[in-house]
């Protein structure tokens, strides 16, 4: 992303960005209105055609973010991180490498 | 039989419900299992748990016993772009385990953003007990300086350590308000993003809150067209309610409610000074006709975008008006008024909203307050 996120205006109208080296430190939101804003993000995001994984903890966030991204289901997800590559004895270290496993069997 | 069996392998491997050694116990047990036949490996499983013994052990076994019999076969595809729902999975520690593991193995390598909802459940684990959180501590900063970029929302700050608060940029719900906290930057976020509102977003039940902060396309709006007065209207949210807010007497104000159709929605207020929340006592407030508030509409000389709510008109009764102004923002006042809606029973009578409608039919449809 080339400008970063927008996170809103300030009193006096100029705009609050929140740019990658800030995002590199990682962002935390505190409160349940914020996920209005973390949606934004997301769109954002997809808009820029960005790699996004959103992980859902907690069961009453499931439909704030429903339809959102497409949903992987626990198990795949699960499945995913612990799928033994028998043949060059290793676990898959990326997704890549998954999908190559997966293409293999 | 996999996922119970990559829900144990990841909570135990990332030490986080048994302890930090154990990782290679569960990589050598799935080892094995991969090379088994599919009845024996879950045996062999749960053989070495038995051995291996823990809290979470008896779950994870009793899972693993009741999977014995369930013939299961994983489609696979693993989108680019994806929710997933861990809340499913019981144990939390389980649930923590694997939202780290897919940051570490997949998200760090390969770039990317990853989006904790409930930042708490993984704080929550280093609150426990020394070894998850040395452990816990380690993961995030293997996060950190592989250049994740992490987005982290959590709605129970109480109890939270802040040691354990590895990001340096913190925006904070206060009031109407957002705060932003960096290293570098401090900022009251008056008017936070809006919800990217898309034609799919209308039909679904979410749609409501995500016209929340709708003031914020006011203001791009108003961005947009400078040369206009603004004029804006929009319904309040369902958790604005317990806010408190000031009861103030009404300024000069009309309300014009115009049309049937329910979708047009005029509401224009003068001399605006005020700068904060205020709640304006619906009995000082008379709307000529409440049955065409049902969504809102933003005016710039002529309409520039028109949302409407879902649910019958007739049902809606204006019960409580909020209104705020804002100080001058690109060196214009903005007006904003909140409607929040009520609908009562169905089948009821609301005098009230009939009293109104045959006010508007005999001609006094303007009303001040």
């Amino acid at each position: 992303m080339r400008t970063g996120f927008f996170l809103g205006y300030v009193q006096n109208g100029s705009e609050v960005i929140l740019t990658p080296p800030e995002l590199l430190s990682g962002v935390i939101f505190n409160g349940v209105r914020c996920k209005r804003i973390i949606r934004n993000l997301v769109g954002q995001l997809r808009k820029s055609n960005e790699r996004i994984l959103i992980l859902c903890l907690y069961e009453p966030f499931a439909v704030d973010f429903d339809r959102r991204l497409p949903s992987i289901e626990t198990h795949e997800l699960a499945g995913a991180i612990f799928t033994y590559d028998l043949i060059n004895d290793r676990y898959p270290g990326n997704i890549s490498q998954l999908f190559e496993l997966r293409a293999g069997a | 039989m996999t996922d119970i069996l990559a829900i144990l392998a990841s909570c135990l491997s990332f030490g986080l419900a048994l302890d930090d050694n154990s990782e290679y116990v569960v990589r050598d047990a799935i080892k094995e299992l991969a090379s088994a036949s599919a009845a024996e490996g879950p045996v062999a499983i749960i053989s070495m748990l038995s051995q291996q013994g823990g809290e979470q052990t008896f779950w994870i076994k009793n899972r693993l016993e009741e999977l014995l019999s369930v013939n299961y076969i994983m489609p696979y595809k693993f989108p680019e772009n994806c929710v997933a729902s861990l809340w499913k999975i019981p144990p939390v520690s389980a649930r923590v385990a694997i939202a780290l593991a897919c940051v570490c193995k997949f998200i760090i390598r390969e770039g990317g953003y990853v989006v904790f909802l409930g930042w708490n459940f993984v704080t929550s684990i280093a609150n426990k007990s020394p070894s998850p959180k040395s452990r816990l501590r380690q993961l995030l900063a293997e996060m950190q300086n592989s250049g994740a970029h992490v987005i982290a929302l959590q709605t129970d700050p109480m109890g939270e350590d802040p040691r354990n608060q590895p990001y340096s940029i913190n925006v904070t719900e206060q009031g109407p308000l957002f705060a932003l906290h960096g290293k570098h930057t401090i900022a009251d976020v008056r008017f936070a993003v809006p919800d990217l509102v898309t034609n799919d977003d209308v039909t679904q039940p979410a749609a409501e809150s995500r016209k929340f902060d709708i003031f914020m396309v006011v203001l791009e709006a108003v961005r947009k067209y400078p040369e206009f007065d603004t004029y804006g209207s929009f319904y309040l949210s369902q958790s604005r309610k317990n806010i408190l807010l000031p009861t103030v007497t009404a300024q000069k104000c009309t309300i014009d409610c115009f049309g049937h159709t329910g979708i047009q929605t005029q509401i224009s207020m003068l001399e605006p000074f005020f700068c904060t929340w205020m709640k304006v006592d619906f009995t000082e407030v008379t709307v000529n006709d409440r049955s065409c508030i049902q969504g809102w509409s933003i005016f710039f000389g002529q309409p520039v975008g028109v949302y409407v709510c879902s649910g019958s008109a007739p049902s809606l009764i204006v019960q409580e008006v909020y209104y705020r102004f804002v100080p001058k923002v690109l060196g214009r006042r903005l007006v904003f008024l909140h409607l929040h809606k009520v609908c009562p029973e169905r089948g009821q009578t609301d005098p009230e909203l009939k009293s109104v409608r045959n006010q508007h039919r005999n001609g006094r449809g303007h009303h001040l307050f």
